[in-house]
């Protein structure tokens, strides 16, 4: 039985329930990975964060830059596929997102889309120098985007850069935090070498999960070749381009492995986890927060008193083999886009692209399916000289 | 939580906004359009008045609510509820990228919704969705081989049509946007921008411009779909629709038309409880609602859905609110839309022909105890009855009672 002393939780007979608000989740970043708290402009706390974390911040937690008058988020906006070939008939299921789209006539093409290479040129500052993250309680709903003007404004007043903030905007309840926690979760496994991803690419109608992290043997080699600087964010595979990676690898025998975990609030995500676990993908199913009550079926992600995460992974789910096979299969053809969006759209093209039949997309799919993964990085790491 | 295409919608808005802020900045003017949008359902819910993007029905009940909204700091009373705001609405945006993801039917139907109560407020208001995308998914069933199947996903244009219908009823456009052409949205709102700032001839002009651009897009899109219409819907077995509907006194309704759906009360929530999946996986009220709505613009008459998989004890459990919370919204605002009315088997008089009568009671059955999607045979079977009721309706075979 646990009676601790929390200012910011509600003690229950067997287990402290934690309310999500602008100070715990300061404690939280702070204490479990190591986030320096330092003053808003406005002489708040904030969080400061270099350009890499806030750019997992913004595209995990969906906070928005402040660079300019009007906010920009990185999240939902690289997305390569929406469903996953492993669990439809061999089909991956393909959306612009890190590629973009134009029409012309009744044509479709590939354009410049949201990935870091065009967003570096679209925000020349947002992979450069500090963040500080400003925490915003509401008090009253809010249009989001007039706030972002608002302090937009306000930090110019104080003679700061806005460029250099991103806004996060707190509700006073335990409400609408599921992305503040995904973000918790895919640092925490970051750190265990897992890459994460919180838009994941799904079966259909089979209810797509919050958060998925993976362990594979291709986190050593992007490692290598300097892709990344640890395991990361999916996404952040497509910032080589920007970053300079200096990490080194593990290089420890590593066999294909899927974790998923749901997030929740205010309620159990049970029903959810039931249903991936009947799926039989991840060996790890767990909960994040879910008001830190555990399942005797799945693992939890919480945090004691003191804000750190306490992780159990709960029972090894059975999983079936020759779809985690497939599934590895998948994910190698699915890193590889990402490794191509270090590029620009013409040298993309330039490869991917020569027919003028059949569409832009479905051969840019095929072909970097169909390219060995060493080719592709062999492809963009010339490509990036 | 995973965030569906409003994420980007909402973002893009914020893209137009900074650059036609920007632009009129470059001009040495403060934008005085303010963008109303939020991150999350509960702000998309509330109403105007308080704050949010929900607009009301005629009888007061919550309409569908938007994506976000330019509006002007300006004392503002609704037209219908008659409250009043310290805010105009100028420009409501209800968007998807839908259609890149398998929203290529008659789903894109439920947005209709979102803006059906717009236009007679004097509010614009517009659908932005990608006019033309690729949807890729799976070509199993089409013996398609791997890794990719795509179609193109469009636009509805009988969605379009209706669109078009709403706008010339209230005089004020309702209208459908190419989510990926930004820049028609640009320039629109930059246009509106201009209005607010200087309302004169030249600004009305370009204004006028602007909307009238993307409506000519709108009617050239559905030209030839909208001559056959009505001569399809009497000619062909698609859509459902029955536009001469003979009433108990046999004659044909000069006020009602018909939309067949072969849905069952499934659709607005009320299941068994036997399959937890149920609930969400049948969730169409929204689109029902998208459906009745549609035929009642195009055809300025009201519009009965006509849904002969449900008996009355079906309509009674909606009566008696055994729905979830979402469809039973959609119910409310088609039962209390003087406009519109749902039929069961109940209201059908099938005259002589008990045994589709019985199918339809047969086929119910089957799908309420099974808490499922019903098996091939039996769902190739409703579509035969679907088809026998249409025409058996417009050959005065059968009647409505009413």
């Amino acid at each position: 039985m646990l009676f601790v002393h929390n200012p910011y939780g509600q003690h229950y007979e067997d287990q402290i329930v934690i309310t999500l608000n602008k100070d715990s989740m300061i404690e939280i970043l702070h204490k479990n990975f190591g986030f320096k708290k330092v003053k808003d402009p406005f002489g708040n706390t904030a969080i400061q964060m270099s350009a890499r974390d806030a750019f997992r911040f913004s595209l995990i937690e969906g906070t928005p830059y402040l660079a300019q008058e009007y906010g920009y988020t990185c999240k939902e906006q690289m997305r390569v596929f929406y469903g996953r070939s492993s669990l439809n008939d061999g089909f991956v299921y393909y959306t612009p997102g890190l590629f973009g789209v134009k029409r012309i006539g009744d044509t479709i093409h590939l354009d410049e889309g949201n990935s870091p290479y065009y967003l570096d040129k679209k925000f020349p500052s947002m992979f450069h120098g500090n963040k500080t993250v400003i925490f915003h309680e509401e008090t009253t709903l809010e249009s989001k985007a007039e706030v972002e003007r608002d302090f937009h404004k306000k930090i110019k007043e104080k003679k700061e850069d806005p460029s250099e903030y991103l806004l996060s905007t707190v509700s006073k309840s335990n409400s609408r935090k599921e992305n503040f926690l995904e973000f918790v979760a895919s640092q925490y496994f970051n750190k265990q070498g897992y890459l994460t991803e919180s838009q994941v690419p799904y079966a259909n109608n089979q209810g797509v999960p919050d958060f998925a992290a993976y362990k594979t043997p291709l986190t050593d080699l992007l490692i290598d070749k300097k892709f990344i600087e640890s395991a990361c964010p999916l996404s952040e595979i497509s910032t080589a381009c920007i970053f300079s990676n200096k990490g080194k690898s593990f290089k420890e025998k590593i066999n294909y492995e899927v974790v998923i975990g749901e997030a929740k609030t205010n309620a159990d995500a049970t029903k959810q986890l039931c249903t991936h676990k009947e799926l039989g993908l991840a060996s790890c199913l767990f909960e994040i927060f879910a008001r830190q009550k555990k399942k005797n079926d799945f693992g939890l992600l919480k945090f004691d008193d003191d804000y750190v995460i306490n992780f159990d992974a709960g029972p090894i789910q059975s999983i079936n083999k020759t779809l985690l096979k497939n599934d590895e299969k998948f994910f190698e053809n699915y890193v590889k886009f990402y490794l191509i969006g270090n590029l620009p759209l013409e040298k993309i093209k330039e490869k991917f692209v020569t027919s003028k039949k059949e569409r832009e997309s479905e051969q840019l799919i095929k072909r970097v399916m169909n390219t060995s993964f060493n080719d592709i990085v062999n492809f963009v790491e010339q490509g990036m000289k | 939580m995973a965030f569906g295409s409003d994420f980007r919608v909402k973002y893009l808005m914020r893209d137009v906004q900074r650059i036609v802020t920007k632009r009129l900045s470059e001009e040495g003017v403060e934008n005085p359009l303010r963008l109303r949008v939020f991150d999350e359902d509960a702000g998309d819910n509330m109403l105007w008045d308080k704050g949010g993007l929900t607009f009301t029905t005629d009888e007061d009940n919550d309409a569908g609510s938007g994506d976000g909204a330019w509006y002007v700091e300006e004392n503002w009373i609704d037209l219908i509820s008659k409250k009043k705001s310290k805010f105009k609405p100028i420009l409501v945006i209800e968007g998807t990228f839908g259609t890149e993801t398998g929203n290529v039917g008659d789903a894109q139907k439920t947005k209709l919704s979102h803006i059906f109560e717009l236009p007679q407020r004097k509010i614009l208001s517009a659908i932005l969705m990608p006019k033309l995308a690729e949807y890729y998914s799976s070509g199993k069933n089409q013996n398609k081989l791997p890794p990719t199947f795509v179609v193109n996903g469009r636009w509805m244009k009988s969605m379009v049509m209706a669109s078009i219908s709403l706008s010339q009823k209230w005089n004020c456009e309702t209208m459908l946007i190419d989510a990926y052409n930004k820049q028609q949205l640009e320039e629109l709102v930059y246009s509106l921008a201009k209005q607010q700032i200087q309302n004169n001839e030249t600004n009305q002009e370009y204004k006028k411009k602007q909307i009238h651009e993307i409506m000519c897009e709108m009617s050239l899109f559905v030209d030839q779909y909208a001559k056959d219409f009505f001569e399809k819907s009497r000619r062909s077995n698609y859509p459902l629709s029955v536009l001469d509907l003979p009433m108990k006194d046999g004659k044909i309704s000069s006020t009602w038309v018909a939309k067949i759906h072969s849905d069952d009360v499934k659709a607005f929530g009320v299941t068994t409880g036997k399959n937890p999946k149920a609930k969400s996986r049948h969730r169409n009220g929204h689109r029902l609602l998208g459906n009745a709505q549609e035929l009642m613009q195009i055809t300025g008459k009201n519009t009965f859905l006509l849904l002969p998989r449900w008996d009355k004890i079906d309509l009674k459990k909606l009566h008696d609110n055994q729905g979830d919370s979402k469809s039973q919204k959609e119910f409310t605002n088609l039962v209390d839309n003087p406009s519109l009315d749902i039929l069961t088997m109940d209201d059908i008089d099938f005259g002589n022909d008990t045994e589709l009568r019985d199918e339809f009671k047969r086929i119910r059955k089957i799908g309420i105890d099974l808490d499922a999607k019903l098996p091939g045979k039996d769902s190739d079977k409703l579509k035969e009855c679907c088809l026998k009721l249409k025409w058996g309706l417009y050959s005065k075979k059968f009647k409505i009672n009413r």
